[in-house]
Formats: C-alpha cells, sequence, structure tokens
C-alpha cells in the first residue's frame, strides 16, 4: 500500500512539476495566413493549423484565415489538416517580434483513408505508416451516414460487426452479455470501461461530438493493456477551437408498421427524436472552450425500451506557453431506459413477457480528465493524464433491484522520444484502479500498473520497424494477483510510392471483469457463483497485408490474420444448472480481410469492406459461438453540387452456433439504409430510409433489430 | 447526371428484383393445451411454465422449451408454446418457489395421453403451420417442492459394466411403489452414465419414502419401470426397499448407498 502512496504522489509531482515550471524568456514571433481551396480558390474555414515540436496551433475562420501568436523563434513545420482535403507540411521560419505571413492551398481529396492521421500507435503518424490494420471512421462518415450512435456507425467498419451491444472486430469478442469486452473503448485516449461489467458503454458520447474514431484491429495489448484483446476502439472527440462555432442538429423520426401483423403490437405511432447543440470559442487570448449537450429520446420499436437520455460535455484547453498545454475534459451523459431482455416468442417478437413490462434501468456516467503536454525540447514531449470514470446504474428487473456504482480513477504518463527523423521511442506507464460496491458482486477492488515502452525506426531505405513490450500487474482485493508481459513487432515495407507492405504480431489478455470473477445470486432463474481466481484470457494476433493507392481514385488495403485465444471466459452452466465463469475456450480465428475504395467516374464513389474468417473452437472442436463467416459492407455516394445521396448495405452470414437458444430460427443479416442530404446556406437538411426492405433479423437471440424506420433531419453550422 | 444516377440507383434496384430476403417470420406452429391444476396453490408460489422438452428427463436448458408464464392462484390456465417443428419426449409443467432458481426437475405435472403414468407423451409437431392443440396437463400442486436443506445422501455403485446405450442415472426417492407414477417420484439431477462408483445428493421434502432408487435413462428410449435399476436396500439379502423417513425440512440421512444392476427388475 505504502508503494502505491509513492507511486501516486511521484506521478503528481511529475504533473504539479510540468504546470509550475519556470518557463524561461524567449524571443517570439507571430504566424499568420490564409488557407484556399486549390481548385475554386475559395477561402476554406475550420482548416486546424499545428507546428512541429510545440503545442501550438489554430483554426481558420470563416476568410480562412488564421493567427498563432509566441511562438518562440526558429524553424518549423506548420501542418494544415482539414477532413476531405489532403494534408500538407511547410517549413515556416519564425523571427523575434516579427510576424511571418503564409498563404496554403489544400488539394480537395475523393479518397479520404490514404490522408487521414492517427494516433492508434500513442503518436500521431499517417494512417499507412501502421504495421497493424488500422479503421478509421471521420466526422465526415457520420455527417454523410446521417447517424448519432456510435455503435450504428460502426457496424459500418470493416471486419467489425455486433451482437446486441457487444462489439466484435475479427470475431473477437462473440456474446457474453454485460459481463467484460475483448475489445479496449478509449475517449480520447482515456479508458471508460467501468470495473464492474467491463463492458462498452457506447451512450457515453454522442456522435456529433466525435472528430475521428480509431479501429485498431487485432491484439493491442502491447500498448493499451487488459481488453485490448482483439482490437482497440479509440474515439478522437472534437477539439476546442479558437474559431467561434456553433453547431445545431435536430433529427425526428417514425418506426413503419412491422411487416407482419402478428407483429404488431401498437396502434401508436413509435417515433424519436435527437437534439444535440455544441459551440466554441475562444476565452481569452490562452485559451479555448467547447460546450455540448443534448437530449434523445424514443419510443423504441419493440415494447417496453422507451428512454429519455441527457448529455452534456465542457472541454477547456489552455496554452501557457508555446510548450504548454493543458486540456480538461468533462463528460455526462444518464437518464432513464426501459428494458427488454427477450421477446415474448417468435410469434410476439415486439412484445416481452408481461411480467418484464415496467422494467427499466436509470443511469449516469460521469467523465473526467486532466490531459497535460509538456514539449521539452524539439524532439522530446512528456504528456500526462489523470481520469475519472464514474457508472452508476440502477435496475429494476421484474420485482428485484439491483444496484452499483463503480469508479474509475487512472493516470498515464508518456514521454515521446524523437531519436531521428525516422526513430521515434515512446514509453511510459499507466495505471487504473476499480472501486465496485454492486447488487450484483458486492464491494471489490482491483488495480493494474503497467510500463510500456516501443521503438519504431528505419532497418533500410523505406523498411520500418516497430518493438513494443509492455508489463502489467494485477491486484485484486481478495488477493489474487497475476502478470502479462505483452510483446509487439511490426514491419511497414514501402516497396512504391503507391504500395505499401506490413506485417504484425502481437499480443493481448483481458483480466476479468468484476462480474465474471464475482458474481452471486440469482439472475433470471439462474444461480451463479462467483469464481475469485479466474485467470486472465490472452492471445495472439498475426497480420500480413498490403494497400495499394496508385492513384486519387482507388485505394485497395488487404489483409490476411490468424489470431489464437487461450483460456477464454466463458459462463458454464454445471449439472446442477449453477453457472460460473470458467477459463474454458482455446480457440482460433483467421481469415482475409479487404477494403476497397473507388470512384469510378467524379463525384460518385463506392466502398466495399469484406471479411473472411474461420471461427473455430478449438476445445469443442466446431464452430465458435456468435461469430459470422462473411461481413461483407458497401457504400456508395454521389454528390450533385448541394444534393448528396447515398446507400449503405450491409451482409453479415448467420451465426453457425449460438449457445443460449441453439433451436431458435437464425438467419442472415441483409440491411439497407437509403440518404439523402441537401445544402442550402447554414443548413443541411437530411432524410434517411433505414432498414429499406424492412428485413427481420437479430444478433443477440431473441431480440429483433430495429425494422424500417424513416428521420429527417435539420442541422446548421453558424 | 442521369448516367450517374443510373448509376447509383443500380445496386439498389438489382437487390430489390432480386428475390428480397425477408428474414425472420412469426412462428406458426407450437404446442398448446390448458393446465388443469389440483390441490392448494403454495403461498410461496412464484411462477408456474409448462415445458416441452426433447429428451426426458432433459439435461440442460437446451433440451427445453418454455412457454410464459401461467396465470397462478386459479383452477386452470390456458398455455401455447410457439416452436417450430420437432418431436418433444415430454411436455410438463414445472413450478418456481420465490426467490429460488428455476428447476426443470421441479415438476407438478406431465402430459399422460394414457393411464400410464410412469411414460410421458411424447408431442411432434409436423409443420411450420400446426399448432398441435389439447395437450392438456393435470398439474398437482401438492408435489410442489419447496427449498430445503433436507437431504439423503450416499453412493452409486455399478456391479458390472455399463452397457450400451445407458445415458444418464437419476436418483429417485418415491413415496409409493403400488403402481408408481412420475409425480410420486422426487428426482436428483441426471448424471452421465460413465462411473464405477459416485456419490450423491438428492434434496427432498419431509415425508417418507418407501423406496430410493436409481433409473437409468437409455438412448432414444422412453422412461419406464423397467428403467429402475437399483434400489437402497439396509440388507443384500432384502427383497423390498428399505423405507427411509425424513421428519424435518433440515433433516440429513447419510449411507443410503445404491448398487446398479443391469439385470435388476422392478418387483
Amino acid at each position: 500500500m505504502k508503494n502505491i502512496f509513492y507511486l501516486a504522489l511521484s506521478i503528481l509531482m511529475t504533473f504539479l512539476c510540468a504546470l509550475v515550471l519556470p518557463v524561461h524568456a524567449q524571443s517570439t514571433g507571430a504566424l499568420a495566413g490564409r488557407v484556399i481551396d486549390s481548385h475554386s480558390g475559395e477561402p476554406l474555414p475550420g482548416v486546424n493549423v499545428t507546428l512541429s515540436s510545440t503545442v501550438l496551433g489554430a483554426a481558420t475562420d470563416a476568410d480562412g484565415r488564421f493567427t498563432i501568436q509566441r511562438i518562440p523563434a526558429g524553424i518549423y513545420t506548420a501542418r494544415v489538416t482539414m477532413i476531405g482535403y489532403k494534408h500538407t507540411e511547410q517549413h515556416v521560419t519564425i523571427q523575434p517580434n516579427q510576424t511571418t505571413n503564409v498563404d496554403i492551398q489544400l488539394q480537395e481529396t475523393v479518397l479520404e483513408t490514404p490522408e487521414v492521421m492517427i494516433t492508434a500507435n500513442k503518436r500521431r503518424q499517417s494512417i499507412q505508416e501502421s504495421p497493424n490494420s488500422v479503421g478509421v471512421l471521420t466526422r465526415r462518415d457520420f455527417e454523410q451516414k446521417n447517424e448519432i450512435y456510435l455503435d450504428k456507425l460502426l457496424q459500418y467498419a470493416s471486419g467489425v460487426n455486433f451482437v446486441g451491444t457487444q462489439v466484435n472486430i475479427r470475431g473477437s469478442s462473440g456474446f457474453n452479455y454485460g459481463a467484460g469486452s475483448r475489445v479496449m473503448f478509449l475517449i480520447d485516449g482515456v479508458p471508460v470501461m467501468p470495473g464492474d461489467s467491463g463492458d462498452i458503454k457506447w451512450d457515453l458520447i454522442p456522435a456529433t461530438q466525435i472528430e475521428r474514431v480509431e479501429i485498431v484491429k487485432g491484439a493491442g495489448s502491447a500498448l493499451y493493456g487488459s481488453s485490448a484483446l482483439g482490437g482497440v476502439i479509440n474515439v478522437i472527440t472534437k477539439k476546442a477551437s479558437s474559431r467561434p462555432s456553433t453547431h445545431l442538429r435536430v433529427a425526428t423520426g417514425i418506426y413503419d408498421q412491422p411487416r407482419y401483423a402478428e407483429w404488431q403490437w401498437s396502434s401508436r405511432m413509435r417515433n424519436f427524436t435527437d437534439i444535440d447543440i455544441d459551440h466554441t470559442r475562444q476565452l481569452g487570448d490562452k485559451s479555448e472552450i467547447l460546450l455540448a449537450a443534448g437530449q434523445h429520446k424514443s419510443m423504441g420499436y419493440i415494447q417496453n425500451t422507451e428512454y429519455l437520455r441527457h448529455n452534456a460535455s465542457f472541454k477547456w484547453n489552455y496554452r501557457p506557453t508555446g510548450t504548454h498545454n493543458l486540456t480538461i475534459s468533462l463528460n455526462y451523459e444518464g437518464g432513464d431506459r426501459e428494458t427488454s431482455l427477450m421477446w415474448r416468442s417468435q410469434r410476439q417478437a415486439l412484445q416481452v413477457n408481461p411480467i418484464a413490462l415496467g422494467d427499466y434501468v436509470e443511469s449516469q456516467k460521469y467523465g473526467a480528465t486532466l490531459f497535460h503536454q509538456w514539449v521539452l525540447r524539439k524532439n522530446f514531449r512528456l504528456q500526462s493524464r489523470f481520469s475519472l470514470f464514474n457508472n452508476y446504474w440502477k435496475n429494476w428487473y421484474h420485482d428485484n433491484i439491483t444496484a452499483s456504482t463503480a469508479n474509475k480513477p487512472g493516470y498515464e504518463i508518456q514521454g515521446d522520444w524523437q531519436l531521428a527523423e525516422k526513430n521515434s521511442l515512446i514509453f511510459g506507464t499507466e495505471g487504473s484502479w476499480d472501486f465496485v460496491n454492486s447488487g450484483l458482486v458486492g464491494e471489490h477492488s482491483q488495480y493494474i500498473l503497467a510500463g510500456f515502452i516501443q521503438n519504431e525506426f528505419k532497418v533500410i531505405t523505406n523498411v520500418n520497424l516497430t518493438l513494443g513490450l509492455r508489463y502489467d500487474y494485477q491486484y485484486v482485493d481478495n488477493g489474487f494477483n497475476d502478470s502479462q508481459w505483452s510483446p509487439k513487432v511490426g514491419l511497414v515495407w514501402l516497396a512504391q510510392n503507391y504500395l505499401r507492405f506490413r506485417a504484425s504480431s502481437g499480443q493481448g489478455f483481458r483480466v476479468a471483469s468484476m462480474s465474471e470473477r464475482f458474481p452471486e445470486g440469482l439472475y433470471s432463474g439462474l444461480t451463479i457463483i462467483p469464481n475469485p481466481f479466474l485467470k486472465s484470457e490472452t492471445a495472439w494476433s498475426h497480420e500480413i497485408g498490403m494497400n495499394i493507392n496508385p492513384s486519387t481514385f482507388f485505394y485497395l488495403d488487404i489483409a490476411g490474420f490468424w489470431n489464437d485465444y487461450w483460456d477464454m471466459i466463458e459462463p458454464k452452466p454445471d449439472e446442477n444448472q449453477v453457472i460460473q465463469f470458467i477459463n474454458v475456450t482455446r480457440a482460433r480465428i483467421a481469415g482475409v480481410e479487404t477494403m476497397l475504395k473507388i470512384l469510378p467516374v467524379k463525384n460518385l464513389g463506392f466502398d466495399i469492406g469484406y471479411t473472411w474468417m474461420d471461427p473455430y473452437d478449438i476445445e469443442l472442436d466446431t464452430t465458435l459461438a456468435y461469430r459470422p463467416r462473411h461481413i461483407l459492407t458497401t457504400a456508395i455516394t454521389y454528390k450533385f453540387k448541394q444534393l448528396e445521396l447515398g446507400v449503405d448495405f450491409r451482409f453479415v452470414s448467420k451465426f453457425e452456433r449460438v449457445e443460449v437458444y441453439p433451436k431458435d430460427d437464425r438467419v442472415d443479416q441483409h440491411v439497407l439504409n437509403a440518404r439523402a442530404a441537401y445544402s442550402f446556406g447554414l443548413l443541411t437538411l437530411g432524410l434517411n430510409i433505414n432498414n429499406v426492405f424492412n428485413y427481420n433479423y437479430t444478433q443477440m437471440e431473441r431480440t429483433l433489430l430495429p425494422i424500417r424506420h424513416y428521420v429527417v433531419t435539420l442541422s446548421s453550422k453558424f | 447526371m442521369l448516367k450517374k444516377l443510373i448509376l447509383l440507383c443500380f445496386f439498389p434496384l438489382l437487390i430489390f428484383f432480386c428475390d428480397v430476403p425477408t428474414g425472420l417470420k412469426p412462428t406458426q406452429s407450437g404446442i398448446a393445451g390448458t393446465v388443469f391444476f389440483k390441490n392448494e396453490w403454495p403461498k410461496q408460489t412464484d411462477e408456474v411454465m409448462v415445458v416441452a422438452a426433447t429428451v426426458f428427463p432433459p439435461t440442460s436448458l437446451e433440451d427445453i422449451i418454455m412457454s410464459e408464464p401461467l396465470d397462478t392462484f386459479v383452477d386452470s390456465a390456458n398455455y401455447v408454446i410457439w416452436t417450430n417443428p420437432e418431436a418433444f419426449a415430454a411436455v410438463g409443467v414445472v413450478w418456481k418457489e420465490k426467490e429460488q432458481p428455476w428447476e426443470v426437475t421441479n415438476i407438478i405435472g406431465i402430459y399422460f395421453p394414457t393411464d400410464d403414468k410412469f411414460t410421458p407423451g411424447s408431442v411432434t409437431i409436423p409443420d411450420r403451420n400446426t399448432l398441435v392443440d389439447s395437450i392438456n396437463i393435470e398439474a398437482d400442486l401438492s408435489v410442489a417442492r419447496r427449498k430445503v436443506d433436507s437431504v439423503i445422501e450416499g453412493t452409486l455403485t455399478l456391479t458390472d459394466e455399463w452397457w450400451d446405450g445407458a445415458e444418464y442415472v437419476l436418483v429417485i426417492a418415491a413415496k409409493t411403489i403400488l403402481n408408481p407414477g412420475l409425480l410420486d417420484l422426487t428426482f436428483g439431477f441426471p448424471m452421465e452414465a460413465n462411473f464405477d462408483t459416485t456419490t450423491y445428493s438428492l434434496p427432498v421434502q419431509p415425508g417418507t419414502y418407501v423406496a430410493i432408487g436409481a433409473i437409468v435413462t437409455e438412448k432414444g428410449q422412453p422412461i419406464g419401470t423397467e428403467s429402475i435399476k437399483g434400489f437402497y436396500k439396509k440388507k443384500a439379502s432384502d427383497r423390498l426397499p428399505t423405507i427411509v423417513k425424513i421428519p424435518t425440512d433440515t433433516t440429513r440421512i447419510s449411507n443410503i448407498d445404491i448398487t446398479i444392476d443391469y439385470d435388476f427388475r422392478f418387483p
């Protein structure tokens, strides 16, 4: 305990020192300029301009102009980025007490993916430099598909599918309702999975607050630790900007009637409404703020699934000097949601058992993060992050009431050292504590402390090697402790300007969640008993891949993967039907994933993603439960002046094996969505028809996925 | 512009004009009937359901399909189990006590189409459009087993070798051996027939049990009195089973050892 205290103290001291260290008086200058579209010559508002080796940056105003003040004299690289445009870099020299002026032209991109900058390896780099497969969804994807729920949009990412609320990357998770996730979920690099259930809370942040989502595929514990067994989803939220801007989005919609008369259960039109607003502006000359709020409500298309939820966010960015940047973020999400565990019968698929009428859950989540960046030298920066995530829920299930409170404080300190132009070293320490008081698992706590190091360097011309290693130590309050070494190796070979090859191997692990280790009692009429000494499950992921990008009209990425899993934690009933989570499954999932983006004619784009996998349960010599063999996603988008039209199609082959109700009917998933958007002035009007063919399917057994529904959206940026 | 719109519409139109699948459909087939309750409803009644089992006795939740909970504290209740075509070895009524887990062996009624109360009636749903009705069941609320701490425990020993087809072993406690029915028996959980010797523990209600025995189920065969393959007998030379008394709901009776013998015949 003493050791933990001193460790916490030293971390805090490091952080305080970083804030209060005297800033050397330096001669400073300024950088100003204008960014325009290279084709039309029109000014571009909202372009991000950042300076290398500093924490300084600015966004362009309505005339495309920007100014960055108080830059220490020297030579810098100005990086200019905007979604939908090819990023560019320009060398600039800052003279003392002078303003350096630059004019920058950005070229519009038709294919966004090759241009995206990602932070999947805990440092900013091009997506093409990553040795792992990384999928990216940008703000433009959310706006284009007119979607505000992150989990719904992720279903259109290559290699991703859902079973209920449980996300699978290349078939990693299967289905393990409310008890742990094999995919790590981060918001701005902060793990936000509560200690009790260890699952992902998708509603914590509305998509209107998201700048970009990075989906790292394969085991990623060498950098991210526990839960990064099948992959990592990192949500990068909108930054506070110095350019005053307000974004309002109002969406409303209705569900159509079910396809079959037997399934009709309500004479009322089932509707839903989402309202989101955010505002960002400069505050003084050293800081910016972002405020956001939203209300989301729905009557639900299934009986007993009404909800009313609210969210609010606050972000304050403060730059006392060109070498220090402090960001404070606060997030809240809460409200009530009726719950429906399963249908009444396939005859009454949109109704619940009468005994379940009135079941609901009341929940609140809070997240707070303090993030500090300190550029100590031109080639070395230190990042410190302190966070707290609180998750509270109270569940009314038939006549039982259960409540849970989970707190997760955490920290991370990371050094980022650019040893040479093609040699970067990152290293750091990370820790998190879980304090849980729950009717499901009792009162428990655990902590995980870790250290990590990763070096990316040039081996020979055009070949970069990545070596990484992380050590995690876990201690649970019942005396159980465990440790894991997670190595990683990756290789990227730029064979031609348009052709890249990559290969990687890495280990992943996941510690058991509290709801797997300590559950006790009666749930849905079944007895569950604890397994206090449950081991971590582990995985090795291997991948080789290539991407071809010969022109701005064609992008192809192909990857082959081989993932081995050991000691997978599954709930198993004994001969008395008493359920206990145990380390049981040894599995292997191998497959191929492709992603193709083409523009056969101007303004008409096709996106096609296809994943084939062979999910094999070695222990039982059969197919792994809840995994499809084929996932196909396609999107066609056509833009004509202010009008944008599109269709999105998703196919997921039916699960060959399920565990809870294996005798139930199962079908493939075929879902077609259509969308149209028209922009006039500051307004954009959107119309979506989702599940156009009113196709009926399930992911989790006995829960019908949304029937056809219509959405009208009005959004404005001013 | 027109060309692009045609191209844009091509893909969805292609899907539209192909045979667009509709996915899941409402179930039209199932089992229906009425449950007639006799004797007093126990105060501790939480739920009652009708359960159809593909094998009898069911050995896991995968073997059963349940109806919705029936009305309780009534004389009779109609039920429907909507399910796809399948052959069910038994249809029964299961009782659940408040604040206790579901136990599929807590059976208070079984569908018997004949006077043989030891062999459950099988029900087959022939196709997706047939609702097999009139599967009426008499449920005896007096045999509902509430949670008790009283148990009978001992060992099960096989005399020779397991015979072909032997699948599960169930310990039973019977309150009568004169023309017994399944509802006169208290069943333990099925144990796989692969041991030479094993221990068992059978929760039982207070009362007098005239026989403690072992039933061996055989693959694909219904249970009958010929499935009984051994009794507890104080002396090996005894011809009849030994009576075991459970005076209170905390009584624990040990050393009730049973020998399983393929050649055993119910007296």
